[in-house]
């Protein structure tokens, strides 16, 4: 059988899977309500393995729930959701095994270094230690320079912290990686950095579920690009067919066909 | 849910804590007050047992002047005072040769003084009646007993929970603030397996040291009786440890419920803060108002009142009660008995004073019982008044250990009156002064002590279990627990 979700995306005009068993993320008929809000509205998605999906959307289109949702954090009111063929409703604990998150804002213990916040958080997640060297090799890809390696967090940039999230998550060796809002709050340099380590990350066969506002990063690093109004998906677009301004202009006139805004 | 405690994570955790100045102030804090608390009941210890070898001393060195005065009375002769004379039975058992029966402190008595005005660790015994007896008064100076008991208990009950909940008011509190909760949750794969690591190294944190000064009390106590040998100590030192152990437990599964709870530093602070209110102050003081309510203290002037009117009717029947005793008891009636005899008299008066307030003392040991069986009770209300209860108990200077004395105490003072009453009634001249009854302390059997403990350790495990339950089954709600639902 064939998911719904191929069927909207073809609608969309997007580009078809050709090979659906390897999908690593399944969102089909996920609805979900907050009171009078509808904060989903029957989203159908498919991403496949080794993927970089990038969700655009503006504030309220629910991509912070989809991600939540995917978590396990919250429950959908229907439709199911997978992780690498796992139901995220019916198993949320042997899901997240599945992914590594890096969230909008990289919170870690001030008072540890960077490689400390990595060697625990690491450790949390696994019941084997892993070799420092492995741990350094995560840091080293993610981006953050050696010198800052043993300092306390405590002095870290948001664009640091936001490395050894990338270097936690790496070090997680989870097949799916979602993102929420990665390049939010950072300076040009250290946006063009984070790029450059979820490309890599892409080459190495990680899937990412990206959800962000920033449509000239995400067509950087994204394999495909969905808009999300209203709890939908709308459109799906292959980056490498639009040029930036065209994006930008499709992006807005979903947007405000969705929400009936005047241009 | 997974265990995320191997050694990096233990490692981590430790490393927040050494770098972390609140919780090297709330060490050092109770490092101090343990010291302190120890020093004092360590203080209070060695005087208490200065006082009780030289009240033992004292009693002994009366009695053998006593018995060195008669002979040297009876083989030359000279002029004494009835009321001094040591051949009289009536002056020995009732003055010269008062005994004060010590309830030796087991070797961890530095750790909890206990209620030491209540429960006095000596008592006199003499011809004189129970009553009198008991209110010789206290052998600690009443300045000691004016400024409290700040002993380890004290620190283990009201200091050292203030302390680990100062600790744990911003776990997780923090890291929600932060938003970095989500964050955490899929790093660990489970919150309360994650939150559980957090809180049980700050417990240990404060835990170990308290332990530490459990285990140096009894070694430090080594010139104490330690009344019941080696076994005895380590059970008691084992069923101390065991109750502060469940008694910070329960603080620890108190906090990690508040931490499941969505709120913020400063209310999840208040609401520890309450908490230690509610269970250290307010609880322990409805339930005493509850219980003065329920069942008032026993009316001393009502007793004293009774008493009075007993000693005077008795005092004016003065001969007359002598004869009608004599008759009742003729085998005592031998030609020396003289009716007009003060001493004799004066003893029966005191016997008939007792026997017509038996009904009164009845009447108020039963009230007292009652209000004892009531506060038994209340404990169950507060994990702080079972610890309290506990740590005296396991120290030996709880009321049941007390109870214990005070039964032999009364048995001997039945004793030490068989000896001398019919002396006393004889007339005779007493020459007996090696023949009067000595005290020797029985130590309370453990299997009196393991019923009570287990009691009081599982009422407060109980406590911590409730606790630890409502914070697993939020933890099954994860959203909420994280802030997200």
């Amino acid at each position: 059988m064939i998911p719904a979700a191929v069927s909207v995306c073809r609608s969309a005009g997007a580009v078809g899977f050709e090979d659906l068993s390897a999908a690593a993320l399944e969102l089909i008929g996920l609805r979900k309500r907050f009171g009078d809000h509808e904060a989903l509205a029957g989203l159908d998605l498919v991403v496949p393995a080794g993927s970089c999906y990038a969700l655009l959307g503006p504030n309220g289109a629910g991509k912070t729930t989809t991600l939540n949702i995917l978590l396990g954090f919250i429950q959908a009111d229907a439709g199911t959701a997978r992780v690498d063929g796992v139901d995220v409703q019916a198993e949320p604990a042997r899901a997240r095994t599945r992914i590594a998150y890096i969230p909008e804002q990289v919170q870690l213990y001030p008072r540890l270094s960077g490689f400390e916040n990595l060697e625990y958080f690491h450790a949390l997640g696994s019941s084997e230690a892993a070799s420092a060297g492995l741990l350094r090799d995560c840091l080293q890809q993610a981006g953050l320079a050696e010198a800052d390696w043993d300092r306390r967090v405590a002095g870290y940039s948001k664009g640091m912290r936001q490395k050894v999230g990338i270097a936690i998550a790496l070090a997680r060796r989870a097949p799916v990686m979602l993102l929420d809002e990665p390049t939010s709050g950072l300076d040009p340099q250290a946006a063009w950095e984070l790029n450059n380590s979820l490309r890599s990350l892409a080459e190495q066969g990680v899937t990412m579920l990206m959800a962000t506002h920033d449509l000239f990063r995400a067509r950087e690093v994204a394999s495909r690009i969905g808009i999300l109004v209203n709890g939908r998906l709308q459109q799906e677009i292959d980056p490498a067919q639009v040029a930036g301004p065209e994006l930008e202009t499709r992006y807005l006139q979903e947007v405000r066909r969705v929400l009936g805004v005047e241009a | 849910m997974t265990a995320p405690w191997n050694r990096t994570v233990l490692l981590g955790e430790w490393r927040l804590l050494w770098r972390d100045p609140a919780a090297w102030v709330a060490l050092v804090l109770l490092c101090l007050a343990l010291l302190g608390a120890l020093a004092q009941g360590l203080a209070r210890e060695q005087a208490l047992a200065a006082s009780l070898a030289q009240w033992a001393d004292t009693d002994e060195a009366h009695m053998e002047a006593a018995a060195d005065l008669a002979q040297r009375l009876e083989r030359d002769g000279g002029e004494i005072s009835n009321f001094r004379d040591p051949r009289n039975a009536d002056v020995v058992g009732r003055r010269l040769g008062v005994q004060h029966l010590a309830l030796p402190s087991t070797r961890l008595g530095a750790l909890a003084v206990g209620q030491s005005d209540l429960h006095p660790a000596w008592h006199p015994v003499s011809l004189e009646s129970r009553d009198r007896l008991l209110a010789e008064g206290e052998l600690t100076h009443p300045r000691r007993l004016a400024l409290g008991r700040f002993d380890v208990s004290f620190v283990v009950v009201f200091i050292a929970p203030l302390l680990l909940l100062g600790l744990l008011a911003s776990v997780p509190a923090r890291e929600r603030e932060a938003g970095m909760l989500p964050w955490v949750v899929m790093q660990s794969g489970g919150f309360g397996s994650w939150l559980m690591g957090r809180v049980l190294p700050r417990l240990l944190l404060l835990l170990i040291p308290v332990l530490i000064v459990g285990t140096l009390a009894p070694l430090l106590q080594m010139s104490s009786d330690g009344t019941g040998g080696e076994g005895q100590t380590l059970a008691r030192g084992l069923l101390w440890s065991a109750q502060v152990t469940g008694y910070l437990l329960f603080w620890a599964a108190l906090a990690l419920w508040v931490g499941t709870l969505p709120l913020d530093g400063a209310r999840s602070a208040l609401a520890l803060a309450f908490a230690w209110l509610l269970f250290v102050v307010l609880i322990p003081s409805v339930s005493q108002v509850a219980l003065d309510l329920a069942h008032p203290q026993p009316s001393r002037m009502a007793y004293v009142d009774a008493m009075r009117s007993a000693t005077d009717l008795a005092r004016a029947e003065g001969s007359d009660t002598l004869a009608r005793y004599l008759e009742d008891h003729p085998e005592l009636a031998g030609e020396t008995v003289n009716l007009e005899d003060f001493f004799a008299q004066r003893l029966l008066v005191q016997q008939r004073v007792e026997a017509e307030l038996e009904p009164l003392s009845a009447a108020f040991e039963g009230q007292r019982a009652a209000r004892a069986r009531q506060a038994a009770w209340m404990r169950l209300t507060s994990p702080a008044l079972l610890t309290m209860d506990a740590l005296a108990d396991a120290a030996g200077t709880g009321e049941a250990r007390h109870r214990h004395f005070m039964a032999q105490v009364h048995g001997f003072h039945a004793e030490w009156r068989s000896f001398f009453h019919p002396r006393v009634l004889s007339g005779e001249q007493f020459f007996d002064h090696d023949q009067v009854p000595g005290f020797v302390y029985e130590p309370e059997p453990l299997r009196q002590l393991w019923p009570r403990s287990a009691l009081l350790l599982g009422s407060t495990g109980g406590f911590a279990l409730l606790f630890a339950w409502l914070a697993l089954r939020r933890c099954r709600s994860l959203p909420k627990v994280i802030g997200q639902g």
